[in-house]
């Protein structure tokens, strides 16, 4: 099963919006993910374990360090655009055709 | 149902100088309802001063907050309308016109308010629906009958 990591400053609020926009979004691409929500700090040490990385694009640069895919987000909001970049993910990744 | 926001959780029109004054006018309303400390509000405009205008999380809308360890006294939010949109320097969603403020205790009401924020702005109108509303009542309208997936 695909692990997802959502990461913000605090883990309290756009990160779980984005967790709950990425199940929508994954759920109607009909795939199975287990998704966790990570503050900065321990978004690192999530991160590691985990097979993917969502977060707003101004914070990216506080994963750069991490080898892991990260998908960038604009709009925590918008469900076509996390629904499009986690699409074209596993379309890239072989976990949908 | 339980409420998620009230109409003194709500300010319209609200004149700020710039981003720092946006969010703590913002997080006044906040301390004024009794959800945070004051030293919340300062910890809501050092969360972006380290980490920068990641709180603009959607075009026009800000959520400033900052660590429940930083005085969060229980959960709620703030929502406050700009007379005139500022920038935080976020090259996504800037300007801003609408702060939304939180504050988050860990329990079931903080999530449930973070699920209503979802789903009323997977709307794309409902930004400008909300920044011309009028009326408090309605907008806190918006807020509580919003129907959350379990």
């Amino acid at each position: 099963m695909l692990h997802i990591v959502t990461i913000c400053g605090c883990g309290m609020g756009s990160s779980v919006i984005l967790k709950m926009n990425a199940e929508k979004a994954l759920k109607e691409l009909g795939i199975a993910a287990k998704l966790e929500v990570s503050d900065i700090t321990t978004g690192k040490g999530a991160a590691r374990t985990a097979d993917l990385i969502l977060i707003g694009k101004e914070l990216a640069y506080l994963v750069q360090d991490i080898d892991k895919p990260v998908i960038q987000l604009t709009s925590f909001v918008n469900k076509q655009e996390i629904k499009d970049k986690l699409q074209g993910y596993c379309q890239a990744n072989g976990i949908l055709p | 149902m339980q409420k998620l926001v009230n109409a003194d959780d709500i300010e319209l029109n609200v004149s700020a100088a710039d981003w720092q004054d946006a969010v703590r006018r913002s997080g006044n309303i906040l301390v004024n309802n009794g959800y945070v400390t004051r030293e919340y509000v300062d910890a809501m405009i050092q969360t972006v001063k380290t980490l920068g205008p990641y709180i603009v999380v959607a075009p026009g809308l800000a959520m400033p907050h900052a660590s429940r360890s930083n005085g969060v006294l229980k959960s709620g939010i703030s929502i406050m309308t700009l007379s005139e949109p500022v920038r935080f320097g976020n090259t996504s969603n800037d300007p801003v016109h609408l702060l939304i403020g939180l504050a988050g205790s860990n329990d079931d009401l903080h999530l449930k308010i973070i699920q209503a924020i979802a789903t009323i702005f997977e709307d794309g109108d409902m930004l400008e629906r909300i920044t011309t509303c009028s009326s408090k009542t309605t907008i806190a309208e918006i807020f509580n009958s919003v129907e959350v997936e379990g």
